[in-house]
């Protein structure tokens, strides 16, 4: 404590450093310290008040001396503290991390490295800041956003314990892997909704969502959200938002919890057995899978082929830091399948005997792209660039509620660092042989010329440390630890959903299908596709309002009210509150303000048109051959009102019908002011 | 199709076949692709069957698809049509009113099978419709190469070599590849398929030049382009052809020249092969043999052609087909337009969801 205390108020580089390296606390020894940050937290807890005013004065001084500190750098705020200088809350964690930590008296990494900062003075602490830059990786500077959160704290009352408790098991990878983080999001904000009260003067569709992005905020701020989690939310917000506010706030939050759970069985669950059956079936007897990292679709493809009594080989390749292929590995040998277990550098080797590549998403792009853990381009790649002979197919499985309408060309545009630690081998404490050596941090001190206040902790000593944990001081060396890469669509033969198998082109296609996809103005497609000018001018006549006759009569005086479909003047329009698009305010930026409105109304029409439109049987199903045109029209009215046209040309050849969908009409009014 | 038709009706009494009416309607008109005839023949099925109700209908229908694909050695084109008929179903069953579940069955029955009929006249008249489109990439002076017994790409050659009454509008000629393999199967003294269309050709004043498989690279240099027919266009845009078609795909690929492929779009199958070896019939062009075979084949003679067990048929050498991979593919001309192979798996998608 009184180490750390005097610290920020004496030493404005304080915050900096302590920042970046609470990171280590949790990443140098990856076992043990998983457990130990959410036991710290636990401990942090119950402090007095007087420790807590200790720490907000603390926290003060940090910002007043962050604040200092970019006056005397001359640097923008954003450069170094990542979150951005008006937010209180990352700056908070990083001080309060080392408070509890030199509090119960541990001699962390932190600790020690934070006090050697703390001899620094005034230019040494631009040039530190220079440093830390240059430990970024330029090409990829862009991606560089926000620090993980560290702790839970700085949180903000609104946020759900379930969810603070995911959010850690986010950042550390406990849960991990793009369907787990949806589900257990999805799980988390079922909580959050059943333990929901409405305050007094709102309506639950408007607040809840309100409601909701504080969740989310915290949650993107663990790691950043998955594609996936974003479609979830996306479909979540609106299902609160097309919620009649009338409806009693019980049955309004019983009936979001049906709709998490349904969207999870159908999205995740039920797609997943879906996908695995039919995945399974392109594998044959005496196959040999290749399979990067470890993908729980891809688990469930192989373990549900080797249930079908098929007899094939799978070859795992694995990478650094995540090792995700050892779980998969584990699950494959006890369901009792033949397992080759090899690392990344081993590619070519693993691809020579290969038969088939099965290769799970993170995400499919909009042009085909896959969009999967990094590592993944490159089997794919090999696999189709094989030295000798055939291409090996490249079999991508992946649920539709992993499309998105974004377009990833490279990797580098797009993507997420993780920290750079995660990439320093530390071995792990119970290892016996190895080299003594000097620890680390008279070594640092000693380039400093500083003395430290702490003693290096107690499990370093006597244990042979990689080269590159001293890399943040080292100069001109720089880590790189990106999460994901981008394989083009090129070098992937089928992507399997639970719509079925389809070209890496088709992901647009399924994409723009799904309810989700609506809700942005960008991946909709328009619906009212005009053939002629004579339609155009038809669907002009159709949706003009008249707001008096009179008007109506001096320019047509043919076209009498009753040739014209009658619709009403905007301002009768009654727009009920469900389809009213929400307030804007209430929005976060998941769904573009404006476009809210069309995607829920679109949303409600769920029914989809059955189109076997090559051979004409839209008409054929309407009747012409049959006579019966009259009733299919008026039955199929419910649906999607048809009308003929009047104004134009009879309807001779063509029949020119001009659809119009029920839901279009509801909004009528708006967009027909709109359209002209 | 009336005499058909009527043909049927008179073994009323008998048990309904579907697999002869299958192969009775193929015989009977020449101009028949397959997944055609194999919705008629579930349009007869639904005539002669007595069910009156939808799901009985439908489990019916289910049936005799799965036993028609059994019997028959390749079932990918077929199949396009069997599983368009009950997407049809199902689509008009689900609409709302007279014609929906709570319709009327009598009703729905005839309004099916008449709409039946006329979805077959129409798929007929298709042909037509791709000639039109396709007839735009013939230009004055090309040489066209194609290969196999393609109703469509006659159709197509046909029609552009009578543009505009007098003799041949659009001079082009025609490089015709005749099949080896194709002659001796059911019919060893017969012509090679492909030998009528040429004649045809030759008549409109065409000239046609005939090569054997083995002068295709030889002879594309001469080639403007490739148009070649489809048993079946599949879900990624490749398609499912005449033994022979991929080689000529990946010289094509390899010269440079254009490759086009004229199909129907109800030739359009959900089916989805990784490659030459994934397609579901089975077919024997690679045979292993060594003397020992041979000899031993020579003794049994005839039980090894029909040794089959009671899953796929094989289907004979002459019959056989290739998978053309959709990455050789420059264009395909169906009658709902020039379509890249990307877009064949839009087309299926709108036509399945």
């Amino acid at each position: 404590m009184t180490d750390s205390d005097p610290a920020p108020v004496a030493q404005p580089a304080k915050p900096q450093p302590t920042e970046t390296q609470t990171l280590p606390i949790r990443d140098s020894k990856p076992e043990p310290t998983k457990k130990d940050a959410p036991a710290s937290d636990g401990a942090e807890k119950p402090l007095t008040p007087g420790e807590l005013k200790k720490k907000a004065k603390a926290e003060k001084a940090a910002r007043r001396a962050r604040e200092k500190l970019e006056k005397d750098g001359g640097a923008p705020s954003g450069a170094a503290p990542g979150p951005g200088a008006n937010q209180a809350r990352p700056p908070i964690t990083p001080k309060k991390d080392t408070a509890a930590a030199a509090q119960k008296g541990q001699k962390t990494p932190t600790a020690r490295r934070g006090s050697v900062a703390l001899a620094q003075s005034g230019s040494a602490l631009v040039e530190q800041k220079k440093k830390r830059d240059d430990k970024k990786v330029a090409v990829f500077g862009h991606l560089y956003g926000q620090q993980r959160r560290t702790t839970i704290a700085g949180g903000g009352k609104e946020v759900h314990p379930a969810v603070l408790a995911l959010g850690l098991q986010l950042r550390d990878y406990v849960v991990c892997g793009s369907s787990a983080r949806c589900v257990s999001t999805m799980i988390a904000f079922k909580r959050v909704i059943e333990t929901y009260t409405t305050p007094m003067g709102t309506s639950l569709p408007r607040h809840l969502t309100n409601h909701l992005s504080h969740q989310i905020t915290y949650l993107s701020t663990c790691r950043p959200l998955s594609i996936s989690q974003g479609n979830a939310i996306r479909a979540l917000k609106l299902a609160i938002a097309s919620t009649d506010p009338s409806t009693p706030e019980s049955s309004a939050k019983t009936t979001l919890c049906e709709f998490i759970d349904s969207f999870i069985r159908e999205k995740i669950t039920v797609a997943d057995q879906v996908i695995a059956e039919s995945a399974a079936q392109k594998i044959q007897d005496g196959d040999v899978i290749v399979t990067f990292a470890g993908s729980s679709i891809v688990k469930e493809t192989l373990i549900s082929a080797h249930n079908q009594g098929k007899r094939f080989r799978v070859s795992i390749i694995d990478s650094r830091p995540l090792f995700e292929g050892k779980s998969l590995a584990r699950a494959l040998v006890s369901a009792g399948l033949e397992i080759q277990y090899s690392l990344v550098h081993a590619t070519t080797h693993a691809i020579k005997d290969a038969t088939k590549v099965f290769l799970g998403a993170h995400a499919m792009t909009s042009n085909g792209g896959l969009y999967s853990r990094v590592g993944t381009a490159l089997v794919a790649m090999s696999a189709k660039e094989r030295a000798s002979g055939v291409e090996i197919p490249v079999i991508v499985c992946c649920e539709t509620v992993k499309f998105t309408d974004r377009v990833a060309l490279d990797s580098i545009v797009v993507n997420e660092i993780a920290d750079a630690d995660e990439l320093v081998v530390n071995p792990s404490p119970d290892q016996i042989t190895g080299i003594p050596e000097s620890d680390d941090a008279p070594a640092v001190d000693n380039k400093k010329g500083k003395p430290t206040g702490h003693e290096p902790p107690a499990w370093s000593n006597g244990i042979t440390k990689s080269p590159l944990t001293d890399w943040k001081t080292t100069p001109n060396l720089q880590l790189l630890n990106i999460m994901y890469d981008v394989t083009p669509a090129e070098y992937v033969d089928m992507v399997i959903t639970e719509m079925g198998s389809l070209p890496p082109s088709a992901v647009p296609i399924v994409h723009r299908m799904t309810p989700i996809s609506k809700m942005s103005k960008d991946s909709s497609a328009s619906y009212i596709h005009m053939h002629q000018p004579r339609l155009a001018d038809l669907f002009e006549e159709f949706t003009r309002p008249h707001t008096s006759p009179t008007d109506h009569n001096d320019r047509e005086p043919q076209a009498s009210p009753t040739t014209i479909p009658s619709f009403l003047p905007v301002e009768d329009i009654y727009v009920a509150p469900q389809y009213q698009p929400p307030n804007p305010e209430d929005e976060d930026d998941v769904v573009p303000d404006q476009h809210a409105a069309f995607g829920i109304t679109r949303a409600m029409d769920r029914r989809r048109e059955a189109v076997w439109r090559d051979l004409g049987l839209e008409s054929l199903v309407n009747g012409q051959g049959n006579g019966d045109a009259e009733a299919t029209a008026t039955a199929s009215g419910s649906g999607s009102a048809t009308l003929r046209g009047s104004g134009g040309g009879p309807a001779a050849a063509g029949m020119p019908v001009v659809r119009v969908k029920a839901a279009g009409r509801k909004m009528g009014g708006r967009r027909v002011v709109g359209l002209r | 199709m009336a005499t058909t038709t009527s043909g049927t009706t008179a073994a009323d009494a008998e048990p309904f076949d579907i697999v002869a009416t299958y192969n009775e309607l193929l015989r009977s008109d020449p101009d028949l692709t397959m997944p055609i005839a194999a919705i008629e023949a579930l349009v007869l099925l639904l005539t002669q069957s007595v069910s009156s109700t939808i799901s009985e209908t439908m489990d019916l229908l289910e049936k005799s698809t799965a036993h028609l694909k059994k019997s028959i050695p390749n079932p990918i084109g077929l199949s396009a049509g069997t599983d368009l008929f009950q997407r049809y179903l199902i689509t008009t069953l689900q609409r709302p009113g007279l014609l929906g579940p709570a319709g009327d069955f009598k009703a729905i029955r005839t309004h099916l099978l008449t709409n039946g009929r006329l979805f077959i006249r129409r798929a007929k008249e298709s042909r037509h419709k791709i000639a039109d489109f396709g007839r735009g990439f013939i230009r004055d002076g090309s040489t066209i190469l194609t290969n196999g017994g393609s109703r469509v790409v006659a159709a197509l050659l046909q029609k552009a070599a009578d543009e505009e009454g007098g003799p041949s509008a659009v001079r082009f000629r025609v490089i015709y590849v005749l099949s080896s393999t194709a002659q001796d199967c059911d019919h060893p003294n017969e012509e090679p398929e492909g030998m009528e269309t040429v004649r045809a050709l030759r008549e409109k004043g065409v000239p046609v030049s005939t090569i054997p498989e083995s002068a295709v690279a030889y002879s594309l240099g001469k080639a403007d382009m490739v148009i070649v027919g489809a048993e079946g266009v599949v879900e990624n845009g490749g398609i499912v052809s005449r033994m022979g078609t991929y080689q000529i795909g990946i010289l094509a690929k390899a010269i440079g020249k254009p490759f086009y492929v004229v199909a129907e779009s109800h030739k359009f199958v959900r089916l989805y092969p990784l490659g030459q070896y994934d397609l579901p019939i089975k077919q024997r062009v690679i045979e292993f043999k060594s003397a020992e075979d041979i000899a031993e084949e020579s003794k049994q003679d005839s039980p090894a052609t029909s040794s089959s067990g009671d899953d796929q048929i094989e289907l004979p050498l002459c019959h056989s087909v290739d998978f053309t991979p959709p990455h050789l593919i420059s264009a395909l001309i169906t009658d709902s337009g020039v379509l890249t192979p990307s877009a064949v798996s839009e087309e299926l998608i709108k036509i399945w969801f």
